[in-house]
């Protein structure tokens, strides 16, 4: 009996010593999970804000790396660096550097190692040139609430010249070398060529706006108030302050006008959107000044001012 | 053997059970109020979440930077508005619209309302009370409420002009509040702002 009653207690006491075993691994599970949860949870400041699809940045081949060879190094026939040259330089840099990109990937498609002949580069220049930039164009700036009159497109280019432009900087790489290369301190010029990407810090970075965008429900005793006042006061003269509030009403509006952050843009590209001139993308630094000290600088869905 | 795991689960669950109160605790590096990191406003059935802007470098880089508008009409305006409204500030207005019953007016024109203004605000244009006609419809709509009201700012005269108006008409003084700060103490704070209408480009 004795013996038996040893042996049962022996049995209880190893259960016991596994049952807290397992609930300490269990335990340690969760807190791991809660954990993790924590260090990547995206801190973002406004719930109700739409929030924008989750879309995947390609690997695409840096497109930055034609242009910025000429400006380090610098090479003997690269008119497409971006020091302003005074002759027709029709093809803006970020163009020349789409292109380059469209001829390499077809390059790689068909095996091709040699530089692409004339006829080629032709195509794909009137390609590039005629179809996007009035489509671009006209979808930007017609009707849209500012009133904008629509921009005249790049115009026509001048072929011959072009094509050299796009050749000889073609001339300088191979097909199979291209890699991306580790940046050096940023100087603007290459700031405004790297591609908005979507990094755990882009949360942090949009959240510099905070401003929520409501709807104006009608269904309101306020919200038609000031319409019914408005029909009862319409005979009411306006003083100085209505007349200089005109004005600055108008400031206020070109202050507020904002342009989010898509895939594959870049400030460059960003500039041209707004101002019509990827020159202009100054300007954007100025009205975002903390594009300037963020090493990853712009972020897709990001919202950026660009003020008239 | 028994006791040391029991002595190690119990501390286990005590590591678990701080890691999870500290969890729910939001780590917001510039705050309202030592209690307060953000609340929430009722914007017309949209819930918004109203905080600070979290970047310490973050600047102002709009027309709410200009030191010098033209006075008149833009002129300093005084502390109290006018006798028995209370003037009050960020925090005071924050525990003030809590309550239901208290009504936050701008009284700025509608446009300049539907670019920026104060989450949960209601617009009644300044120009809309100087008239004896529109009493009726107003204080009906109003009922009486708590006002607290503000403008642009210590530049701009909407909200001093907003309450002489209505207490000429009969408002008692006692129910307005006068937020001086407007929108530009608001904006400067770096605290959340809403839109009624976007300015957006088009892509």
């Amino acid at each position: 009996m004795e013996v038996n009653d040893l042996y049962t207690v022996k049995r209880n006491d190893n259960r016991m010593i596994y049952l807290l075993i397992f609930i300490i691994v269990l335990l340690l599970i969760v807190a791991g999970a809660v954990i993790f949860y924590l260090f990547s949870k995206v801190n973002n400041m406004q719930d109700v804000a739409a929030k924008r699809p989750q879309v995947k940045v390609e690997r695409k081949l840096v497109v930055a790396e034609p242009v910025k060879k000429p400006v380090r190094a610098p090479e003997p026939a690269t008119p497409t660096q971006a020091a302003p040259e005074p002759r027709t330089n029709k093809l803006a840099t970020e163009d020349i550097a789409t292109i380059v990109q469209m001829v390499m990937s077809q390059m790689q498609k068909t095996q091709k190692t040699d530089k692409p002949t004339k006829s080629e580069v032709e195509k794909l220049l009137k390609k590039e040139t005629s179809a996007p930039a009035k489509d671009e164009m006209d979808d930007l700036f017609k009707e849209d609430e500012l009133g904008e009159s629509p921009a005249t497109p790049s115009g026509s280019t001048d072929a011959t010249d072009d094509i050299d432009s796009v050749i000889n900087a073609l001339g300088g790489m191979d097909v199979d070398t291209l890699e991306e290369k580790e940046q050096a301190i940023p100087d603007i010029q290459e700031e405004t060529l790297v591609r908005a990407k979507k990094g755990k810090d882009s949360a942090r970075a949009a959240d510099n706006f905070n401003k929520v965008v409501v709807q104006s429900s009608g269904a309101d005793e306020f919200s038609q108030l000031d319409t019914q006042l408005e029909q009862i006061t319409q005979d009411n003269e306006t003083n100085n302050y209505d007349k200089e509030a005109v004005k600055e009403v108008r400031e206020r509006k070109n202050e507020m006008r904002t342009i989010v952050v898509k895939k594959g843009d870049t400030l460059m590209s960003i500039a041209k959107k707004a101002y019509g001139s990827s020159k202009k993308y100054a300007k954007i630094l100025r009205a975002n000044p903390g594009i300037i000290k963020n090493p990853d600088r712009i972020f897709i869905g990001q919202v950026l001012r660009v003020p008239k | 053997m028994k006791k040391i795991y029991e002595i190690f689960a119990t501390s286990l669950l005590f590591v678990l059970f701080s890691t999870l109160l500290s969890a729910s605790g939001d780590k917001v590096l510039v705050k309202i109020s030592d209690k307060t990191s953000y609340f929430y406003v009722d914007q017309r059935g949209q819930r918004v979440k109203v905080g600070r802007i979290q970047d310490t470098d973050n600047r102002l880089t709009d027309d709410f930077t200009k030191t010098s508008r033209t006075c008149p009409p833009y002129c300093i305006q005084p502390i109290v508005a006018e006798k028995g409204v209370e003037t009050i500030g960020e925090l005071e207005l924050i525990e003030a619209v809590k309550n239901p019953n208290t009504l936050l007016v701008d009284a700025r024109p509608k446009e300049w309302f539907m670019l920026e203004s104060l989450p949960g605000a209601v617009n009644i244009p300044e120009k809309l009370t100087r008239s004896k006609k529109s009493k009726p419809k107003l204080f009906k709509a109003l009922k009486e409420r708590g006002l607290i009201i503000y403008g642009n700012g210590l530049w701009s005269p909407e909200a001093v002009d907003f309450i002489k108006n209505i207490i000429r008409l009969g408002y008692p003084a006692s129910k307005l509040r006068y937020y001086r700060g407007g929108l530009q103490g608001w904006k400067i704070l770096g605290m959340t702002t809403v839109i009624h209408a976007k300015q957006q480009v088009k892509q």
